[in-house]
Order: structure tokens, then C-alpha cells, then sequence
């Protein structure tokens, strides 16, 4: 998903499960910025009284620039069954900033699509981690385990996995780099008999947030 | 993604050796299981003489065993009791309460003292009561920590006879039946609480054998523990252990034992022999505690382990250096196990 900028909410698309949308950089603002240079110039105009006029012409281009978020390989969407407590799950998946303009950061949206005790117990339900690694990881499984022969960083601490808006750390965002993310999900070694024979579908929506306006 | 957990978790289920069939004398086998395990198997409890009519302070109480795996939903449970009247032309009536046995709170009644969940005025057939606990007993939690009161009353203020006190439960998984582990008599007033003999460790009780061991091993000779730990079809098991504590019944003697796993007539496993026995305790006064691991009935080692588990039989062939009788403290099966 990405989010447009403020004041051009509508232009919001949505995005299905760890898939990201890529959307052109609004052209409206664009539009309604070339627009007030127009105006300024009548304006000035206006003040101007002589005999013999005299004009130059001057071209100013500007071109909009594309905001894209995707995920190229995603593993988020292989399932776990059954699992008892203390088993983890990990799952590799990129983000790829392939549009021409930097976000400036990005969050995580879970979901139950199919709820029970595993999404809804915060504590001895499901948890999740995730951090990435300065190059792919190196993938083996399924079941799936990865290692990373780069460096790792923390993204997102272990908490409960259902959450909105949840803020990312340490992503590159950069335009034209992808960020090689292991989601690790994990159910805790206290959980009781109570989430025996429970089963939950989790939606995972990443969302980037165009960087802030620079003078260009 | 979609995750889903295991219907049964990983956990260690522990049962005792409900049944128990002593050969110690070499002469075939002694049924001296516990007193409450089945209906007409000729083993009677006689309880305390009861008041004529019913008081708050004449109960019989049964705490069973929790050897289910918890946090499973139970679907029907039945409290089976068999009891009857020990005096010809009297009269003996019941009624019951459900508890929970740790924290000793009443969950619901069957029966009442004006209007009695059922009477026998036979000292020769027996009365068999099914009530259905569904209602108290909804999860494996409960069924794993319940206690069943009886009140009762004699028309002649005698005794009654008890034949039968089991729980029995379904749950998507199976039925299983539940045995108790300790019961308590009130009926005359005044408290005597037994222990199943070999139910618990370090409780002060223990099975005698019934007979003098020889000084040699010998294959008629043994005690034969069967237990009934109902492990789920289709689980798989991942260790299986037996606890088996003992001692000589006599000061400075030496007792020794071996052990074969049966299922019915098939030997499964031996642990030990006649020439290197398994263990060895001398003195009366502390017990082997002795925990064998049964490798070969984990699901890794045996295609058919839960049949086996289910079914297991376990002989225990002693020698005592004396020719004098054991003690058996304590005989537990312990078993990991998991369902998909």
C-alpha cells in the first residue's frame, strides 16, 4: 500500500496480503502547482505600462516521479500445521523499492482474515519478529530457516502479532534498493492447552510513506 | 498465513497401575486390582455403617486420576457407581455431588436427601447408577481434577457394599475412563481415607505382595501391571518411562526385580533378565525408585505404539533373598505424546 500525500488521501490504493501497489506520484499536486506559477506571472504583468514591449520565453519542465513498493519474493503466504508451543515459523520475504522516489518510512498491518486464540490472546497467542539481512538470505526448508551472510539488523522487536500501523525500523526505503526482511513468527513455550486445535489466517499489508517534500 | 496447532500438545500423561494381578506365589495369578476399577469383578469395598437417614457428615468421596490431556473439550462424561446393600431386606439409598478436587467447589448435584438418585434393597444384586456430569465436567481440566461426594443412608443404619466407581468421558479424540486415586468414607461419621496402593508415591501406603518371592527368579512368579492410559489413535509418542519404587518387606533382606512389556500375549520388551536383574534394594526401609525408559514403545521404535501403550502390560518378576514379600510403593506410566 502506499499512501499518497497529505491532502490527496483519496488517491490511497489498497493492497492485498504482502503484496505493495505501486502508484504514480500524484499528478494532481503537480498540476496544481504549475497552475500558481502561471498566475504569478499574469499578476506581475499586470503592474507593466510602456511603449515598446519586449518578452522571453523560459521552458520549466517537471516531471513527477513514481513511489512503488512490491514484494518480489514473499514466503508470507506458506501456512504452519499443526504447530504446538515453542515452535517458530520463519518466512522471507522483499521489499523493493523500485519507484524513482525514496519513502521516507514504512509500517506493518496485521490481520486475522480467520480468527481464534492464537491471534486474539496477545500473550500466549502468536508473536512476531522481523529482521533483515544487508543481502538475500540464504533460504533452506521448507520448513523454512534462513541465514543471513551479511549483517542483520532489527526491524521489528517480537510482540503480538496483530497490530496496526506498526512502526518498521532500519529499512533502507531507498528508491531503486530492496530490503531483504525474515519475518519469524513464533508461539510462546507458556502457551497452554487452551490454544490446542486453534487455527488463524493472518493478512500482512506493508505500507511505505513517501518521503517529505524536498526543495528540488 | 494460515497456522493451525496441534489438537493435543506435547506433554508427559501419567497413570497408575490400575490393575494389578499378583502371582507371587507361583500358582497363577491373584486379581488384586483396585476395588473400584470394574463392576463384578468380585472385589468389594464395604464401607463405614451409614445413619438411617441422610446427614451432611455421611459421605463416601472419590478423587480420580488426571491422566487426560488438558484443555480438551469433553463431550459427554458419566459418572458409573455400583453399589449395594450389605444387610438382606434393608434398604440403602444415594445421591451425589460433583467437585472440583483442588479447590473443593461443589459444581452441581444428581439426587437429593428427599429425593435420592437411587436406592438398592438387594445385599446380592448390585445397583448400577450411569449419571451423566456433562453438564460440570465440559473440558479434560475438570475431568482431571474432579471429585465425586456419594450420601448415602441405610434403613437398618448398616453398610453398604461398593463394586464399581469410575468416570467415563468422550471427547472428539476417544473415550477413556477414569479411576480414583484416593477415596474417603465418611459414612459412619468418621473420615478413613484410602490411598490407591501403589497410586502414589511417598504416601504411606503400598501393596504387600501376597505371597512369599523365592529366593530365584522364577516366570510364574511376577506382578503384572496393566493401565489404561487411553493415549488418542493416531498420536504419536515420543517417550514412554515406567516408575517402579520398592523395597524387601523384611529388614536386611535383598529384593530384586526384571520387567517385560506386554501387549496381551505379545512380549514387547524386557527390561533386565533373571541373570542381571533390573535393580536391587536391600532393607525395608527405602524404596527403589526406579524409572525405566521404554524406548521401544515410542511411535520412532513402534508402528503400532499407541495399540501397544494402550494395551501394555507390564510384569514385574521379583526375588527376595529371604523368601519373604515386597513392598511396591509406586508403579506410574508416563507417556509424551501429541496428535496432529
Amino acid at each position: 500500500m502506499v499512501i499518497p500525500p497529505p491532502g490527496d488521501a483519496s488517491r490511497a490504493s489498497r493492497a492485498d496480503n504482502t503484496t505493495m501497489r505501486r502508484n504514480r506520484f500524484p499528478a494532481r499536486k503537480l498540476l496544481l502547482t504549475i497552475a500558481a506559477l502561471g498566475a504569478a506571472a499574469s499578476i506581475a504583468g499586470l503592474g507593466t505600462f510602456a511603449t515598446f514591449t519586449s518578452s522571453t520565453s523560459v521552458s520549466h519542465t517537471i516531471a513527477s516521479g513514481t513511489l512503488s513498493l512490491t514484494a518480489p519474493f514473499s514466503r508470507l503466504g506458506t501456512g504452519a500445521s499443526p504447530i504446538a508451543a515453542g515452535d517458530t515459523m520463519q518466512r522471507a520475504i522483499d521489499l523493493s523499492y523500485s519507484g524513482t522516489i525514496s519513502f521516507g518510512s514504512a509500517t506493518l498491518t496485521t490481520n486475522a482474515t480467520s480468527s481464534s486464540l492464537l491471534d486474539t490472546d496477545a500473550t500466549n497467542g502468536l508473536q512476531i519478529a522481523i529482521d533483515k539481512c544487508s543481502q538475500a538470505w540464504t533460504e533452506s526448508g521448507p520448513p523454512y530457516t534462513y541465514t543471513c551472510g551479511g549483517s542483520t539488523s532489527t526491524v521489528l522487536a517480537s510482540r503480538a502479532l496483530i497490530g496496526s500501523s506498526i512502526a518498521l525500523s532500519n529499512l533502507t526505503l531507498t528508491a531503486g534498493s530492496t530490503d531483504h526482511l525474515r519475518v519469524t513468527v513464533s508461539f510462546p513455550s507458556a502457551a497452554g492447552n487452551t490454544l490446542q486445535n486453534q487455527s488463524s489466517t493472518i493478512s500482512y499489508t506493508f505500507t511505505g510513506v513517501q518521503r517529505n517534500g524536498t526543495d528540488q | 498465513m494460515s497456522v493451525t496447532t496441534k489438537r493435543v500438545f506435547p506433554g508427559v500423561r501419567s497413570t497408575s497401575a490400575w490393575n494389578l494381578k499378583d502371582a507371587s506365589a507361583g500358582s497363577g495369578e491373584v486379581d488384586n486390582s483396585d476395588l473400584f476399577l470394574t463392576a463384578g469383578d468380585s472385589r468389594i469395598k464395604t464401607t463405614g455403617n451409614w445413619g438411617s437417614a441422610f446427614a451432611s457428615n455421611r459421605w463416601l468421596e472419590f478423587d480420580f486420576n488426571s491422566s487426560r490431556p488438558g484443555g480438551v473439550p469433553v463431550s459427554a462424561a458419566t459418572f458409573n457407581f455400583s453399589f449395594a446393600d450389605n444387610v438382606a431386606g434393608d434398604t440403602a439409598c444415594i445421591y451425589i455431588e460433583v467437585y472440583r478436587a483442588s479447590t473443593a467447589t461443589l459444581l452441581g448435584s444428581y439426587g437429593s436427601s428427599g429425593t435420592p438418585l437411587a436406592c438398592s434393597s438387594s445385599n446380592v444384586t448390585f445397583t448400577t447408577v450411569n449419571q451423566s456430569i456433562a453438564t460440570e465436567v465440559t473440558s479434560t481440566d475438570v475431568l482431571n481434577d474432579l471429585r465425586i461426594r456419594v450420601y448415602g443412608k441405610e434403613s437398618g443404619g448398616k453398610a453398604m457394599k461398593l463394586d464399581l466407581a469410575t468416570v467415563s468421558a468422550t471427547t472428539a479424540y476417544g473415550s477413556s475412563t477414569t479411576y480414583e486415586q484416593i477415596s474417603r468414607d465418611q459414612a459412619s461419621g468418621t473420615l478413613t481415607t484410602t490411598n490407591w496402593s501403589v497410586g502414589t508415591a511417598a504416601d504411606n501406603v503400598n501393596y504387600p505382595a501376597a505371597s512369599n518371592w523365592a529366593t530365584t527368579f522364577s516366570a510364574s512368579r511376577y506382578l503384572k501391571f496393566a493401565f489404561d492410559p487411553s493415549v488418542p489413535a493416531g498420536s504419536v509418542i515420543t517417550s514412554v518411562t515406567l516408575n517402579f519404587y520398592y523395597r524387601s518387606n523384611t529388614a536386611g533382606d535383598t529384593a530384586c526385580w526384571y520387567g517385560e512389556a506386554y501387549n496381551g500375549a505379545t512380549l514387547l520388551a524386557s527390561y533386565g533378565s533373571s541373570g542381571t536383574p533390573q535393580s536391587c534394594n536391600t532393607g525395608n526401609t527405602t524404596y527403589s525408585t526406579d524409572t525405566v525408559t521404554m524406548s521401544t514403545l515410542t511411535s520412532a521404535n513402534d508402528a503400532n505404539a499407541v495399540s501397544d501403550v494402550n494395551n501394555l502390560a507390564v510384569r514385574a518378576y521379583m526375588k527376595e533373598s529371604g523368601g519373604k514379600k515386597t513392598q511396591i510403593d509406586f508403579v506410574q506410566l508416563n507417556v509424551n505424546y501429541y496428535l496432529d
